[in-house]
């Protein structure tokens, strides 16, 4: 754990396939990383039904694992978001003015693409 | 059966490992631009204890990110594999990525802000590619979620160059700031550049939809 005066080039950062190997170990282990090359191979003798069960079921875990890095990249969001309230109030900066501060195209959020 | 079941059927098993790798992929390109860039936008002093928690805590040992929290029922349809990842075929990646040696960032400086190549495929050709492996109206919801992403991320970028302008007007800076303002720019405009490519290639789909419908 960094201390309260930790800068940001002492992070201690983990690769993006930690990242995802660390969401992913708890939805579907097959799916990890190290696994993905050879994903068929430990199955050679599953059944055409029990292949298609075995896509079905990995669909599913990409669709839980991007619920999961969603809710992991709005946790930092938020964190850094505090990091840069703190900051900038410590130097006397006023928030940067935005002309339009929600410049997201107004369609509505395409929350969950398994419905 | 729904025809998004049907169509899910042509699934090959080269979609999952793009799946896998596009995913990690994703995972090192959010960490470095919306989370190493904005913090150092802020400057050296900033405090990331907080962010430094999230990462500790998912990369802990044993696992104490909250992700089944995050997931609610469902996560436990898919958390018990059907054949064991230990079988002498498959690399044994299947237990939690313990000591993950992470890195420490040494040079943080604009030459560290990832700008992916540019995607040259023409939109129908993308359209096409997408129609291989989903339904039209899946087609057209990935694409809209993704222009949406897109979105949320230019203004990210905005919100960086703004924070960094900033400081730099209030001679509170870094000394490579203009250096790392410079590559922010260039970031939104790629980033721009993503997003109108994307808004094409949604247009190519629903004009398909609209046909189809006519």
């Amino acid at each position: 754990m960094l201390s309260d005066s930790a800068s940001p080039a002492e992070l201690r950062l983990p690769t993006g396939q930690q990242v995802y190997d660390a969401l992913m170990v708890d939805i579907e282990k097959e799916l990890l990383a190290g696994n993905a090359q050879d994903i068929d191979a430990a199955h050679a003798d599953e059944t055409p039904d029990q292949r298609q069960q075995r896509y079905e079921r990995y669909l599913e875990a990409f669709i839980n694992f991007d619920k999961a890095f969603a809710a992991l990249t709005a946790q930092l969001h938020q964190a850094v978001e505090t990091c840069k309230q703190n900051e900038l109030s410590r130097d006397n900066i006023p928030p940067p003015a935005r002309e339009d501060p929600s410049s997201v195209e107004h369609i509505l959020p395409p929350a969950d693409l398994s419905a | 059966m729904t025809r998004k079941r049907e169509k899910r059927r042509l699934l090959l098993p080269g979609h999952f490992t793009e799946g896998v790798k596009s995913r990690a992929e994703a995972a090192t390109y959010f960490i470095d631009l919306f989370v190493v860039r904005r913090l150092n936008t802020l400057g050296k002093g900033t405090d990331v204890s907080a962010v430094q928690e999230i990462f500790d805590a998912l990369l802990a040992k044993g696992g104490t990110f909250p992700v089944a929290a995050w997931l609610g029922p469902v996560a436990t349809t898919s958390s018990t594999p059907a054949a064991s990842t230990d079988a002498p075929d498959s690399p044994n990646t299947a237990q939690a990525p313990s000591d993950p040696s992470p890195h420490t960032q040494e040079e943080p400086g604009a030459a560290a802000i990832l700008i992916p190549p540019a995607d040259t495929r023409e939109p129908a050709q993308a359209a096409e590619e997408l129609l291989s492996s989903m339904s039209l109206a899946d087609a057209i919801h990935a694409e809209t979620a993704r222009i949406y992403d897109l979105c949320k991320q230019r203004d990210d970028f905005q919100e960086q160059l703004d924070v960094l302008q900033a400081r730099i007007h209030a001679k509170k800076a870094e000394a490579d700031a203009a250096d790392t303002a410079a590559k922010l720019q260039e970031a939104l405009k790629a980033k721009e550049t993503d997003i109108q490519r994307h808004r094409s290639i949604r247009m190519v789909l629903q004009e398909k939809e609209a046909a189809g419908h006519s």
